[in-house]
């Protein structure tokens, strides 16, 4: 089991996805250990709403290569993308955290040994992070996942 | 090794605010802990399940019955598996 790391970044939007990741060619679960989310723009005070949420169809983005944190490591099935043209399919009720911060704050979650956010390995299973409330300036999100 | 995941805000004046959280066993949802004693509840944990002995969100435990999430993606995994076996001929 290797641990990767995916850098994830857009201009936020209020329709569109920060990015997302799910299963790849292979399926095998992947396991969301650490979230970090902030913003890059021109600092300002407004506020950013991120839900992450369960989606079962990956949609459309530009690809993103989740960097493997020891270097012995293979590189991981799942796919990761930003920068989304065609949404991610959510599943309703399905929001697995939300997370409420000012522009000007990074905000970090990272789950107990045993308490992470798992995909099933089933086709085009996966995670997103959406930005129901967000300024229009650069998003980023630095995902650590375990596959 | 630790029971809870944890989740902190950093400003430009330092930390804004800092909490526990727990994972539902049901549908993982990331609950906010507030912080003892004058925090703001912001999710509050229903009880454990008294199957799993999971925490489980209010949400789920109006549900009732236990169903984890490992059984759950085991269930969506063996029907996907099927799908494609049937799929196949």
């Amino acid at each position: 089991m290797g641990r990767y790391a995916a850098n994830l970044n857009r201009t936020l939007s209020t329709t569109q996805s920060l990015g997302s990741i799910g299963q790849g060619g292979s399926l095998r679960r992947h396991r969301w250990i650490d979230i970090v989310l902030g913003c890059d723009g021109t600092p300002g005070d407004t506020a950013v709403r991120a839900a992450i949420q369960r989606c079962t169809a990956l949609g459309t983005s530009t690809a993103v290569t989740p960097v493997a944190l020891d270097p012995g490591d293979t590189a991981c099935s799942a796919l990761a993308g930003h920068n989304h043209t065609v949404e991610p399919t959510y599943t309703g009720g399905a929001v697995l955290l939300q997370l409420v911060f000012n522009q000007r704050s990074t905000v970090r979650w990272f789950a107990a040994p045993g308490e992470e956010l798992v995909c099933p390995a089933t086709s085009a299973n996966g995670i997103g992070i959406q930005t129901p409330v967000a300024p229009s300036l650069s998003g980023w999100a630095a995902v650590v996942f375990e596959e | 090794m630790r029971r809870f995941g944890y989740l902190v805000e950093q400003g430009p004046q330092g930390v804004v605010r800092e909490c526990d959280t727990a994972t539902c066993g049901h549908c993982q949802f990331v609950m906010q802990l507030p912080p003892a004693p004058e925090g703001r509840v912001i999710v509050r944990i229903a009880a454990p399940c008294g199957m799993c002995r999971r925490f489980v969100c209010d949400q789920c435990k109006a549900k009732g019955g236990c169903e984890p999430w490992e059984k759950r993606m085991e269930r969506m995994e063996r029907r996907e598996r099927l799908r494609d076996f049937a799929a196949r001929g």
